[in-house]
């Protein structure tokens, strides 16, 4: 009932989506016919004959629904920029930014979540102190300019890391992968940080903690109270962050040479490839509704009060 | 009272937290430690000279769409595709047209070319070339309803023929000596007609690549990461001295710096003129600077008010300081242009004493603000007004270019606001002819002196989608340029061309500003012997070399 539900939501928000990217796209200045053709001189012919290949002078409606029609039979068209079947240029480039986006969460997590903990165990303190401005410098660091410090500390300086490109085989790509993925992931730290420390200054503040105390609980079982009591907040910042990753990606694509869905969505809007921008939006808008779908399962396993679906708790 | 336990927990914490970081520090190096003796060699470190010979790695500033060049004809495409592929005529270092997979060639009549195919040539699949293949080739361009960027060049071709398995002739409807240059890379790539039949629609993706004569082959091409081409053996020019080129797109300036001082590329090319100094100092880097026959020209819209007053041109012509934004803009990288053409365009057209006398004969309204507010006075606007300049993002030296003039014309009451597009809103706007001025960006085609001329001032190009974006429709001007077209003998073609240069910019219908440069960096080990304007045009690896 409440996938179904979720479901009706996410197909109403794609398709008001793609009218409204379809809309937005033929209004963008430029023309298709134009940018394939350059700054050289074109005959009449020529652009008759461009127009009429890519349907470019058809009616906005007829344009939609021809689009529509082809998706609803699954078929996503071809790029007019490339001249490749859109599902395997996405195809191509998802891996990568998926891995990319997994990678750099893994990473905020790992690092986020153990430093905003202890920040919150010493409050007040110059550990704390510490983590709460780290975090807020990761924050307002923008993933561009990181990502150039790391190149030119960990790539160029020292030469742990390769300094562009995806590589070949697991352990290639994971390093190639770690430098971009630090870079996404320095920003949610600092989100990470800020959330889970908020949170669970807030459950240590709480009685039941004093009590358990009281009782003389040992100090890992209270916090372990106190860390689960904290989760939602925790895991809410944990779906922005991952659907901020991949809208980060698209900067981080270009300074590290990466070929993922963020390059590619550049250059398909700056060039009015509609039949790709439609499909990237698709998938963009899915994958953020999974996310969220996740981190409402999760606020449920975290806390049973949360019901799926269910009446107000 | 409840410190002690806290202070416990935070430590261990603490140290947990401590030991998943510095665990994750430490696998990237045991990655590192794995990595290196296995399939690092495509990517890798710097690799020695013996190495650097059997992979050639090149950085290029941005992606290409297509491998195809009549589909995306940008400087890139054609950087990659003329490995592969090559045309009836080249292009010398001198600029003139040399044989290439034409042996040689002759003008019958006005009208008609003759072509003898160069025997023993074959395709990097094996089969061999014949006249056959090169009629496909033209006709992917010529053909009616093609969609090709090279069909303007086809415009005017009447019939293409194989006379015999070696001779092709190609048939115009009008006379037109600059035709001679249509073969030639910029707007020809020889592709084999079974190549043509069996892939389609799917030439230049990446599962259909190109097929060509060049002395390398595509193996792979992943757009916005990279091509790889393999040497092809059978190539009738030689062998060329690297076993595999593979191209990188490097969209980030400072990361293709630091790919290039961590010596995991050996060419980079189009280093941006502010990074040259930077480039330079990395050790064992060469860096050469050659005409890219690019031109940066103001158009004034010559039939919209207020430009279409004289007086207005010539006041924004005077206030445009060419020489202070060669110098500051450019960094002294790039020259000052003082027509369309650049003087090096005109070689087998016109003599250098020629060329010399020709071009003091141009008028020119160099940088004077006073003859500028005096030039204004005289106008239908004297008290001034306002427009807008636009440029394309992927030119920011036109920008701040344009910023220099906007500044130099507040002083005499001249508002143009500077606005930055994205290339393609900049080229719409370029095809409208809807704005009063425009910031022109070209790169030449040809090494023929007339390609600027015709395009930029025959009036056969005005109106929406025409070339000729200042709208300058002059009787005598494209007079002249038409006799030039149909002549035969190139150096009265040269005196027509040169005759309307002076006529034309008397009316200023366009303020040129400079003819730009491009740098190349070269890394250790690899030398460019004659490196120059038409490097790149044409099998440009091949003739790369090893430098200690």
């Amino acid at each position: 009932m409440f996938l179904l539900r979720r479901l009706a939501g996410t197909a109403v928000v794609v398709a008001l989506l793609s009218i409204g990217v379809f809309c937005l796209l033929y209004l963008a200045p430029g023309s298709v016919q134009q940018t394939l053709l350059g700054t050289r001189p074109a005959t009449p012919e020529t652009i008759a004959a461009i127009q009429a290949r890519y349907h470019l002078n058809d009616p906005l409606p007829v344009q939609y629904l021809s689009w529509l029609g082809g998706v609803l039979r699954g078929d996503l068209g071809t790029s007019i920029r490339t001249g490749m079947p859109v599902a395997d240029m996405l195809g191509q480039r998802l891996p990568l930014t998926l891995a990319l986006t997994g990678y750099g969460t893994v990473l905020a997590v790992l690092v986020g979540i153990p430093l905003g903990v202890a920040g919150a165990l010493r409050r007040g303190r110059a550990a704390d102190r510490l983590v709460v401005t780290a975090g807020v410098v990761g924050l307002s660091a923008p993933p561009f300019a990181v990502g150039l410090l790391l190149l030119v500390v960990f790539a160029a300086g020292l030469g742990w890391f390769p300094v562009y490109g995806v590589g070949e085989g697991f352990a290639d790509q994971v390093l190639h992968l770690t430098l971009p993925a630090v870079a996404l992931a320095v920003g949610a730290v600092g989100m990470l940080v800020r959330f889970s420390r908020a949170a669970l200054i807030r459950e240590l503040d709480q009685d039941y903690v004093v009590f358990a105390r009281a009782r003389g609980l040992g100090a890992p079982a209270v916090l372990g109270y106190a860390l689960r009591n904290s989760l939602v907040p925790i895991l809410t910042a944990a779906g922005l962050i991952v659907t901020g990753m991949l809208a980060g990606t698209v900067l981080v694509e270009v300074t590290f040479a990466l070929p993922g869905l963020g390059s590619l969505l550049v250059d398909s809007v700056t060039f009015k490839d509609v039949p790709v921008v439609q499909a990237l939006a698709l998938l963009l808008t899915l994958l953020i509704a999974a996310v969220n779908l996740l981190v409402d399962v999760g606020y449920s396993a975290a806390d049973p009060r949360v019901r799926l679906g269910g009446r107000p708790s | 009272m409840a410190d002690l336990p806290d202070v416990a927990l935070t430590r261990r914490s603490l140290l947990r937290s401590i030991a998943i970081v510095g665990g994750l520090a430490a696998v990237p190096a045991l990655v590192t430690a794995c990595g290196s003796d296995g399939p690092a060699a495509t990517s890798g470190d710097a690799g020695g000279a013996a190495k650097s010979l059997d992979v050639l790695k090149v950085a290029l500033p941005s992606s290409i769409s297509s491998l195809d060049a009549s589909k995306e004809a940008g400087i890139m495409n054609y950087v990659v595709a003329l490995l592969c592929q090559e045309a009836l005529v080249g292009v010398g270092q001198d600029g003139s047209l040399q044989p290439a997979l034409a042996e040689s060639w002759s003008r019958k009549d006005p009208k008609t070319y003759v072509y003898k195919i160069r025997s023993g040539v074959t395709f990097a699949d094996g089969t061999p070339l014949t006249a056959d293949d090169i009629v496909a080739s033209l006709d992917l361009h010529a053909k009616k309803g093609s969609t090709s960027a090279f069909a303007y060049a086809y415009a005017n071709v009447d019939k293409i023929e194989a006379g015999g398995p070696a001779e092709v002739t190609i048939t115009l409807k009008q006379p037109d000596a600059s035709f001679a240059w249509t073969p030639s890379p910029g707007t020809l790539l020889v592709t084999s007609r079974t190549f043509i039949e069996a892939t389609g629609q799917d030439i230049g993706t990446p599962t259909g690549k190109i097929l060509g004569t060049g002395p390398y082959r595509v193996t792979e091409f992943a757009p916005d990461s990279h091509v790889t081409l393999e040497r092809n053996d059978a190539w009738w020019g030689g062998k060329a001295p690297y076993r595999q080129i593979r191209l990188d797109f490097i969209p980030e300036e400072s990361t293709r710096l630091l790919a290039m001082r961590g010596g995991s590329v050996d060419v980079a090319l189009n280093v941006p003129a502010e990074q040259i100094d930077q480039w330079k100092a990395v050790s064992g880097v060469e860096l050469k600077t050659a005409s890219d026959r690019s031109l940066v020209t103001l158009a004034f819209n010559t039939a919209k008010k207020p430009w279409d007053d004289i007086h207005v041109r010539r006041a924004v012509a005077h206030a445009v300081d060419r020489d202070g934004i060669v110098r500051s803009v450019l960094r002294g990288h790039g020259q000052v242009a003082t027509t369309v053409t650049d003087p090096a365009q005109w070689g087998g057209v016109l003599g250098e004493a020629e060329v010399k006398s020709l071009y003091e004969s141009i008028p020119q309204y160099g940088f004077d603000l006073a003859k500028a507010r005096a030039e204004l006075a005289q106008s239908s606007v004297p008290g001034g007004f306002s427009d807008v300049l636009t440029y394309p993002g992927s030119g920011p030296q036109l920008g701040r270019a344009a910023l220099t003039l906007a500044q130099n014309l507040k002083t005499i009451g001249i508002t143009l606001e500077v606005k930055e597009v994205p290339l393609e809103q900049w080229i719409a706007e370029l095809g409208k002819h809807a704005s009063g001025v425009y910031l022109g960006w070209y790169f030449a085609t040809t090494g023929d002196p007339s390609e600027y001329i015709q395009q930029l001032l025959n009036g056969a190009f005005v109106g929406e989608n025409g070339s000729n974006i200042a709208e300058y429709a002059d009787d005598e001007v494209t007079g002249l340029l038409d006799q030039a077209k149909k002549g035969t003998d190139e150096a009265a073609r040269g005196k027509l061309l040169g005759e309307a240069l002076v006529k034309a910019a008397a009316d200023v219908p366009y303020q040129p500003l400079w003819w730009g440069e491009a740098a190349t960096a070269f890394g250790p080990g690899v030398g460019a012997a004659d490196f120059g304007p038409y490097f790149f045009v044409g099998p440009w690896a091949a003739k790369l070399s090893t430098r200690s």
